[in-house]
């Protein structure tokens, strides 16, 4: 009896970028080896080089700017970082498959899903059309694509997400490769969805033997896939272990602050509220949206996003929206601000019905209500200061004299845990978390009385996270504001949520305190909804 | 002590449009961008001085001499009826870059209002402006430029009409395109939240992000209605000889190439150099408008 060969041995890679404001090392000094069959999960935050480790094992950095310093990866003697493009592109896909995040710009939106599975087959094996085609059909019958005979000439946008997901498995795994690279492959997913496809991956994995090199930012993720965790920090391997051992050692104070900032448990402290004075009520509100259309052409079948809904939010209270995408609980909450425009129903905040005001007064009125948006990247006008986002409100409703303005800013800045010397500066110098910041300072500028945040953290990563989430508990606190927290991830709603509603294809189908719904589900989907949740699994 | 003079600079931000000022002093250094623009300055004071510093009149001519190379009497030689080439380039230049930055302009205010509108406004009312703009393309340009002259006779001011009537089309459309996408930036919805009025949301929130197409696509506009100058000119409209503009010194460079190549290098030569500039500052402008595309 041998002992079992590594499949891939990656020795101290180092990889940089070069740009004109100097050298950034991505990947500093990493060394892994990979055995057959073993499901490697490496995790860290945004900018931790765990992607980009990956990508330049199969050539896919640009270089430059990018440009591996140092190092070895050693796929079965031969060395992957000194081959050439030809030979690589003999590795990649045929050796080494590979998932992307996003299922939807990672297939060709214009060939049917058939022909994107059969070209990689016949590039690298010659195989003949016809038995292509066979091979990629059993393919998709083996990821779960019901129907595949029929599917398989569909396009990409005729499938959902997670199907699109399945597809892209799929095609990573038709030339059998012995490696397959996941990067965050069910990021992009809803929770239920994504429950599903790790489960596919594992199976496949075990059925096929497959080596996995598994990247994600979600520790609890990471721990029911993998066998060994690498944990990244600014490029560095800085713990690894089995699951296991890394959760019982917690060597690195890195690794310490990634399990600390998974929100775990019920709210800390509840709102004070009022639970008698209904400061926001919705009554049967409809929001259907119809199909583009042309000049002359009809009216198509109309999306009903939302779909005679009721619900109200007593005075101080945080009440979550929880729902998958599609559900229509964005369009509920920008339905109730009036960004969007509603067909039928009522909104009162505060006694004044916000669908019956004439446009002139719902401007002067729009300072009681603000929002905070998902994407802080997308959310401030790239060409606007950090001062004049601020200030921009405090001018338009008059509610600074040109003398406190910059005082009302700084203000601001320090409500949010800012440094005021940065007002000069425009939203792209700052991170994701300190943009998140910004927004909630905008949205906090006109002092409304009703926040509504839709999905406000879930583009940052999880230490960031839990910073913004103390922030909105903290500011909701001390300004008595009342809040919609709109959100799909369940653990952050308990965590910040007196009360959670549940949204379904339009329709609240469950309201209930937190806690209470947590521990006793009653509507089927929210059942399976909590029952998706991924738990780390440490042992 | 000068970091704590930073910091209390800092915090007294002056109001006012911040992105004007910040991009002027990245424009500034833009080496390349702030050559083309003094080349251009001092070609648009050179054109407004021309009738002082001229060598000679435009329309003085001088058979005797006819079609002669670059000498010490003429600097870039002479006309088949032996006008001063470099007097005609200078005077030339009055028509041309007044053709040039009237009728862009005009384009730029009718292409950038009309596109913003609808791009923002969207729905019946984008669908209603952009069909106009489709039956205005359809319409033959040298026969509505005829029926104009005709109805209107020659002047100046009809060729910057007219010029600035076709060019705003494309412009338009650049303009509502990038509106489109501009518009479904949260950014937008954030400032219709905060009960911003239309107005203001489209002169300082969406235009400004659309900018850089614009820029670009004006200094493109630039050399290209030089030269449509010229075509019009041509069939009657716009200037007559002996006056003379670019546009009309090129034409009348190539029939002559052959014999006279001076007549179509000068000129020529004057245009590109300016078109050159002209690209330069736009881009510099371009950059300089966009927060993101220099660190300082």
């Amino acid at each position: 009896m041998t002992e079992q060969q590594p499949l891939l041995q990656v020795e101290n890679l180092r990889v940089a970028f070069h740009s004109r404001d100097g050298v950034t090392t991505a990947v500093d000094d990493m060394s892994f080896t990979l055995m057959p069959g073993q499901v490697l999960g490496i995790v860290g935050e945004s900018g931790s080089g765990k992607s980009v480790s990956c990508y330049s094992l199969l050539g896919l950095i640009p270089c430059p700017p990018g440009r591996i310093e140092r190092g070895r990866a050693l796929l079965e003697g031969r060395d992957l970082l000194s081959l050439s493009e030809h030979a690589l592109r003999s590795v990649r896909g045929r050796r080494i498959g590979m998932i992307f995040q996003d299922p939807m710009t990672s297939l060709n939106p214009y060939m049917r899903i058939g022909e994107q599975l059969i070209e990689p087959l016949r590039e690298h094996r010659g195989l003949s059309r016809k038995a292509a085609r066979v091979k990629a059909l059993a393919m998709l019958e083996e990821v779960g694509i019901q129907d595949a005979a029929e599917r398989i000439d569909a396009y990409p946008h005729e499938f959902s997400g997670g199907m699109r997901q399945r597809v892209m498995i799929a095609m990573a795994l038709v030339n059998e490769p012995d490696i397959l690279i996941a990067d965050e492959p069910t990021t992009a997913l809803d929770v239920t969805v994504q429950a599903q496809i790790l489960t596919l991956i594992k199976s496949l994995q075990a059925s096929y033997g497959l080596a996995v090199i598994f990247i994600t930012h979600d520790l609890a993720v990471a721990s029911q896939m993998a066998d060994e965790l690498l944990i990244m920090e600014k490029g560095v391997v800085v713990e690894r272990g089995t699951p296991k051992s890394v959760f019982a050692a917690q060597a690195h104070p890195y690794t310490r602050k990634l399990i600390g900032a998974i929100p775990a448990g019920a709210k800390p402290v509840p709102s004070e509220m009022d639970p008698t004075d209904n400061f926001v009520k919705v009554n049967h509100l409809r929001t259907w949206f119809y199909p583009q259309q042309g000049l002359l052409s009809p009216r198509g079948e109309p999306l009903k996003a939302v779909d005679d809904v009721s619900l109200e939010i007593a005075r101080g209270e945080i009440l979550g929206l929880v729902g998958e995408s599609g559900s229509g609980k964005s369009t509920l909450g920008r339905s109730m601000i009036r960004l969007v425009d509603s067909q039928s129903g009522e909104v009162i905040i505060d006694g004044v019905d916000y669908r019956a005001l004439p446009r002139g007064a719902l401007k002067k009125q729009r300072r009681q209500v603000q929002m905070i948006f998902q994407d802080p990247y997308a959310s401030l006008n790239p060409r606007m200061t950090v001062f004049d986002t601020l200030a921009e409100p405090l001018r338009v409703h008059g509610l600074a004299s040109r003398k406190n303005l910059a005082q009302q800013v700084n203000q601001l800045m320090d409500d949010v845990g800012l440094d005021r010397r940065f007002v000069r500066k425009y939203p792209h110098e700052f991170s994701g978390g300190q943009r998140q910041r910004i927004a909630i300072a905008r949205a906090l500028a006109l002092q409304p009385r009703l926040i509504v945040a839709d999905e406000p953290v879930s583009a940052l990563d999880v230490t960031i996270q839990a910073q913004i989430l103390d922030l909105l508990l903290s500011l909701s606190r001390k300004h008595h504001l009342t809040m919609l927290f709109i959100s799909h991830d369940l653990a952050v709603v308990r965590y910040i949520c007196d009360r959670v509603a549940v949204m379904h294809r339009g329709q609240l189908v469950e309201v209930a305190d937190t806690e209470a719904l947590f521990a006793a589900p009653e509507h089927p989907y929210t059942q399976s909804l909590l029952a998706s949740i991924p738990l780390a699994q440490w042992g | 002590m000068a970091e704590s003079a930073v910091a209390q600079e800092s915090l007294t931000p002056e109001p006012g449009s911040s992105l004007m000022r910040d991009a002027w002093r990245r424009l500034r250094k833009n080496h390349l961008a702030m050559v083309s623009l003094v080349f251009l300055l001092c070609l648009v004071l050179l054109a407004l001085l021309t009738p002082w510093i001229a060598p000679y009149e435009y329309q003085e001519q001088n058979l005797l001499l006819g079609a002669s190379p670059p000498s010490s009497d003429h600097w870039l030689g002479t006309d088949t009826l032996g006008r001063d080439q470099f007097t005609r380039i200078l005077y030339g230049s009055r028509i041309s870059l007044m053709v040039g930055f009237i009728a862009t302009a005009v384009a730029l205010l009718i292409g950038v209002l009309w596109g913003a509108t609808a791009g923002y406004l969207g729905g019946r009312v984008d669908n209603a402006m952009m069909r106009f703009v489709d039956v205005l393309y359809g319409l033959p340009f040298a026969v509505f430029i005829i029926l104009l002259t005709v109805i209107f006779g020659s002047s100046l001011l009809l060729l910057f009409l007219v010029i600035g009537a076709v060019e705003w089309l494309t412009m338009a459309r650049i303009v509502r395109g990038q509106v489109l996408t501009v518009r479904r930036q949260e950014y937008i919805e954030a400032a219709v939240a905060m009960g911003l009025s239309s107005w203001r949301i489209i002169r300082r929130h969406v235009i400004p992000n659309a900018v850089g197409p614009i820029i670009v696509y004006t200094t493109l506009t630039i050399p290209s209605v030089i030269l449509l100058e010229s075509f019009l000119s041509f069939l009657g409209l716009g200037i007559q000889p002996p006056q003379s503009s670019w546009g009309s010194l090129i034409s009348a460079g190539v029939e002559n190439m052959e014999l006279y190549p001076w007549l179509l290098i000068y000129p020529a030569l004057t245009l590109s150099v300016t078109l050159f500039a002209l690209n330069f500052l736009g881009d510099g402008l371009r950059d300089a408008l966009d927060p993101r595309a220099s660190k300082d």
